[in-house]
């Protein structure tokens, strides 16, 4: 598991799963199709994924293709990054 | 799958005649059932309360309806107005409450001002604001939140709405259906009324109400219908055109604010077909020819509708208990 991955698995759980446990969670499974979170949770996980990693993600961006698995995320952050082969590490 | 029938707004027509006479039954028995004397509305100016109104009238009198309009600083001029206008033609008797006292002493505008200084100070006196979402149909990007300010001069401003200031935004304004509920239970309660919900089917389904304001009532006689035939007995049961004619508004923030700019996907009526098609298994292709769009954008339409049913799923519950006790039934 990558350092942003076990980030965002942090986050996740602190935030959307009251501090339990999420490893039941797969890292490619939908987090809106399954209600893990709702659009205002989208807006949260922008918030900490801009802070965390100092960077900003425009509306365009703001799409399933980078949001919505953890496999997603993590993908979407090294694009941002500029460090893409930090998501297969 | 269902067969795809021909998919059309006939769909969605419904024999007005009988649909009010059931209507008005279903009102006179559960009054009845709650030994109540009549009912107390809100009237908005807005089609549904205004059919709501005049079903209530036929089936309980028109003196034992009471409507409520209650404006306040930041309401459209013509919510009153129309408001007077749909009283008068359901022929009931009306009070004016108007309500910015109260929401005024609760804090409604100044925490609400102040969650959007959050993200754009320069808002101030003077300046009015709204929020909005991006279209569904035109993206797969999430719909996230934008306030909208507009200062004096007509120049407007722009920020994506922070979760923080979403929430407290949210709740500042939701004051103002609280405090309505809280007045209609009032005048409830001095009658001896029950107090009467107007969503229609769009609104309850997609949980477009505020908890424990606009979402509470005794009774919900239109929450079964679609928007589109709420007209349909609008046009029956003699509703002034003016009002008809009223695009659905929230009425809510003050800059002018579409129901479709804040909440939902499409137009009124193209949302009533999306739905019952959701509803009844018909293919996203079949609603897209119908309403001249493509069958992703319906894709995306769908998805919306199952969207907003899982986050709005717990605006429907009952207070949750450990476990089941006697309620004293009907």
């Amino acid at each position: 598991m990558t350092t942003v991955e076990q980030e965002v698995r942090t986050f996740l759980a602190e935030n959307f799963s009251l501090g339990k446990d999420i490893s039941h969670l797969s890292s490619s499974q939908s987090l809106t199709e399954r209600g893990f979170i709702d659009s205002v949770g989208i807006v949260e996980v922008l918030t900490f994924l801009e802070t965390r990693y100092e960077i900003q993600i425009s509306d365009d961006e703001t799409v399933p293709e980078n949001i919505d698995t953890i496999d997603n995320i993590v993908r979407f952050i090294g694009v941002k990054r500029g460090t893409p082969e930090a998501a297969t590490q | 799958m269902t067969l795809a029938p021909n998919v059309s707004p006939d769909l969605l027509r419904v024999n007005a005649e009988q649909v009010t006479e059931e209507i008005g039954a279903f009102i006179e028995a559960t009054i009845g059932r709650m030994r109540k004397r009549g009912v107390v509305l809100g009237l908005s100016g807005g089609v549904d309360s205004t059919v709501c109104a005049a079903l209530c009238a036929r089936a309980l009198g028109p003196d034992r309806v009471l409507g409520l309009l209650m404006p306040e600083r930041e309401s459209s001029d013509e919510t009153l107005e129309l408001g007077r206008l749909a009283g008068e033609s359901a022929g009931i008797a009306t009070i004016v409450e108007d309500i910015t006292g109260v929401l005024d002493a609760a804090g409604c505008y100044t925490r609400r001002d102040e969650a959007i200084r959050s993200l754009i100070p320069e808002y101030a006196a003077g300046w009015r604001c709204k929020v909005s979402l991006p279209s569904v149909v035109e993206s797969d990007q999430y719909r996230i939140f934008t306030v909208i300010a507009q200062a004096p001069d007509g120049t407007q401003r722009r920020a994506r709405v922070s979760p923080a200031a979403y929430h407290e935004m949210i709740s500042a304004t939701s004051f103002k259906q609280r405090t309505r509920k809280m007045m209609e239970y009032y005048h409830a309660d001095r009658c001896n009324y029950a107090v009467i919900g107007t969503p229609n089917r769009l609104e309850y389904d997609q949980g477009f109400f505020v908890k424990n304001g606009d979402g509470s009532a005794d009774l919900k006689p239109i929450a079964h219908l679609y928007k589109t035939q709420v007209y349909q007995l609008a046009e029956y049961l003699g509703v002034p055109e003016t009002i008809r004619t009223r695009p659905p508004t929230t009425d809510t923030y003050s800059l002018p604010q579409t129901q479709e700019e804040f909440y939902f996907s499409l137009p009124y009526d193209k949302m009533d077909l999306c739905l019952y098609a959701r509803n009844n298994g018909i293919d996203a292709a079949d609603v897209a020819q119908a309403l001249g769009l493509n069958e992703q954008q319906i894709e995306r339409v769908f998805r919306d509708i199952d969207s907003k049913r899982r986050a709005t799923r717990y605006l429907h519950l009952k207070p949750q208990l450990v476990a089941e006790v006697i309620d004293g039934g009907d």
